[in-house]
């Protein structure tokens, strides 16, 4: 088969190197300042994390808004229902929590305090865990996630403590759609409902951003994609965003099951599909750095993004650890360095990569979804059947992307007591459609054949090989193989 | 320590798990708040009482959720 080859220079040019050859939105635009304090933050760079780890100390219970997609299930004192527990940390168990995991994890190198309620709705409880680690863990870089209401006064705060990002969640700037999201809030005294509340949240949280971008610290602000509700309106939140000097956009999708018993989730709300996400996040990247390796992770998780290793540090646990900080620290550094270093060849490479990538004929094929298993250092390392999510990637002409996580029930856990094994299975293969490739350090027999009549093809040739690369691989195989000129049924029409 | 509630400091006392009004000495935030300060910022519907024992945020009243549909939802879960 003959390639069409197009003789004009190659489209992209001038890339940078620490995202080359990858098509990436997400860094790219960063000016350098920007990009050096976030390069070791796993949930600000998607290259960290495959790297780097992040631990939430739960020390916020309360809140002081309603949102319709949350439901904090947290203990209140005439409330008691089965299944609701309590994870809170004291500032005093919350430091000593850090300090256990940065010395068991070295590679954690952030901590962030992300509820259960709103952290700066506990403001003594949340500057305190900051005021300690910051003296007594000075190697952990801190981060808040916030809802707003009460930012403006604590800004002043936040920047005496070497937080140097902060995470505001803004699902509007239009009360309006506001008053469809958040019942009521808690201002002065008073419980605020409606339009007016949502008035009230978006221009403290508008004000604290100004506030924040003034002092320099960086903000990155999360939304919540709620189809039919604000849908077509965060387009317009990453434009004002932007505008005012947030980094960093991260649409996720809204999380509704009637048993989490929130509003959406017992009014039936659905979440936005993979492809709806996607197409957002690509309509507000024109705008805006997007983020889409976010794991919407719990308000007490410990570990690389999509693990969580909370149970190895329960209270107890921690109690009976003793930790020498100052040894730690030393050897955090050096891990820091090596991990630094990998990442730097591994960008070398990807740079490297791409620019033989540009030189060669530019394909016209079509875009292909291809899923990915690893467990971080960038490389595709993990067995089909342990997997308990997939990457996926989006190759095409102009070079590979990552998309975003997809979720699986693990079908196999390495024994002998996977009883529904194949239903779970199955459902792991649902979740992969829109792929047309799925690449695996191994697949075993079965999901193969599985695979193959779904039209995902399986691959186990590209085992520790880095996933750029692997994917383009493949990707060129397709395309060499004649199977890239029909637009596939399981293709998506991004063309 | 209380620190997102203004209840009038003297009111209550640190439960074994959480904050527990003490029922004898609650005034009803009267003299301090225009309002109820337990009441307007407690999430959880049905939990706080007036001195007439009456709901002072009754089923719904905060969730926006009607409770014949919340109900239904729960009737449906249990049903699997």
């Amino acid at each position: 088969m003959q390639l069409p080859v197009l003789n004009e220079a190659p489209v992209k040019s001038g890339c940078s190197a620490s995202s080359c050859g990858t098509n990436e939105s997400q860094m790219d635009a960063l000016p350098d300042s920007i990009r050096e304090k976030v390069q070791n933050h796993p949930c600000y760079s998607e290259d960290a994390h495959h790297y780097f780890a992040r631990m939430h100390v739960a020390v916020a219970p309360a809140c002081n808004i309603q949102c319709h997609y949350c439901n904090r299930k947290y203990d209140c004192s005439n409330e008691s229902r089965p299944g609701v527990v309590s994870e809170l940390l004291t500032p005093d168990q919350a430091v000593k929590k850090t300090m256990a995991v940065a010395a068991t994890i070295p590679q954690m190198t952030v901590l962030g305090i992300a509820g259960p309620g709103d952290p700066l709705a506990n403001p003594e409880r949340t500057f305190e865990t900051f005021r300690r680690l910051s003296q007594e863990a000075p190697d952990i870089k801190l981060c808040v996630s916030t809802n707003g209401l009460a930012l403006p006064e604590a800004v002043e705060e936040l920047s005496k403590h070497n937080i140097d990002h902060v995470t505001i969640t803004i699902n509007c700037v239009d009360p309006e759609i506001g008053a469809k999201i958040y019942p009521w809030i808690y201002w002065e005294n008073r419980r605020i409902k409606g339009k007016k509340a949502a008035k009230i949240l978006i221009e403290q949280q508008q004000k604290g951003l100004e506030m924040l971008i003034a002092k320099g610290i960086l903000v990155k602000v999360n939304s919540v994609m709620i189809p039919g509700i604000n849908d077509k309106h965060l387009a317009e939140v990453s434009r004002v965003v932007k505008s005012k000097g947030a980094f960093l956009h991260n649409v996720m999708p809204l999380i509704a099951e009637a048993e989490h018993g929130t509003f959406y989730g017992v009014m039936g709300q659905r979440g936005p599909t993979p492809d709806e996400l996607q197409d957002l996040q690509d309509a507000c990247s024109g705008d805006m750095n997007m983020m889409r390796h976010c794991r919407q992770c719990r308000a007490d998780a410990v570990g690389l993004l999509g693990e969580d290793r909370g149970d190895e540090f329960t209270m107890d646990k921690i109690e009976a650890m003793e930790i020498d900080y100052q040894a730690a620290m030393e050897k955090r550094k050096v891990i820091h360095q090596a991990i630094q270093e990998e990442m730097d060849s591994k960008r070398q490479q990807k740079h490297e990569v791409a620019i033989k990538h540009q030189a060669e004929p530019k394909l016209t094929t079509r875009p292909v979804l291809m899923a990915v298993a690893t467990s971080g250092q960038g490389v595709i390392n993990v067995h089909f059947g342990h997997a308990k999510e997939f990457l996926i990637y989006e190759a095409s002409p102009e070079g590979v992307r990552f998309i975003s996580h997809r979720k699986t029930d693990q079908y196999c856990g390495g024994d002998s007591t996977c009883g529904d094994g194949e239903s779970v299975l199955q459902r792991t293969v649902r979740s992969l459609e829109g792929c047309e490739a799925v690449l695996c350090s191994k697949v075993g027999y079965e999901p193969w054949d599985m695979l193959e009549k779904a039209g995902i093809m399986p691959n186990g040739d590209h085992g520790m090989e880095p996933i750029e690369e692997a994917v383009m691989a493949v990707y060129k195989e397709m395309a060499a193989a004649g199977k890239l000129d029909e637009k596939s049924e399981a293709a998506r029409a991004t063309g | 320590m209380p620190v997102s509630l203004s209840v009038p400091a003297r009111l209550f006392f640190l439960g074994k798990k959480h904050f527990v009004v003490n029922p004898n000495k609650c005034t009803e935030c009267e003299g301090d708040y225009p309002v109820f300060q337990c009441a307007s910022i407690c999430p959880i519907e049905g939990a706080i009482l007036n001195s007439l024992g009456e709901e002072i945020n009754p089923p719904g009243s905060l969730t926006g959720i009607p409770p014949e549909k919340m109900a239904e939802a729960m009737a449906e879960l249990r049903a699997h």
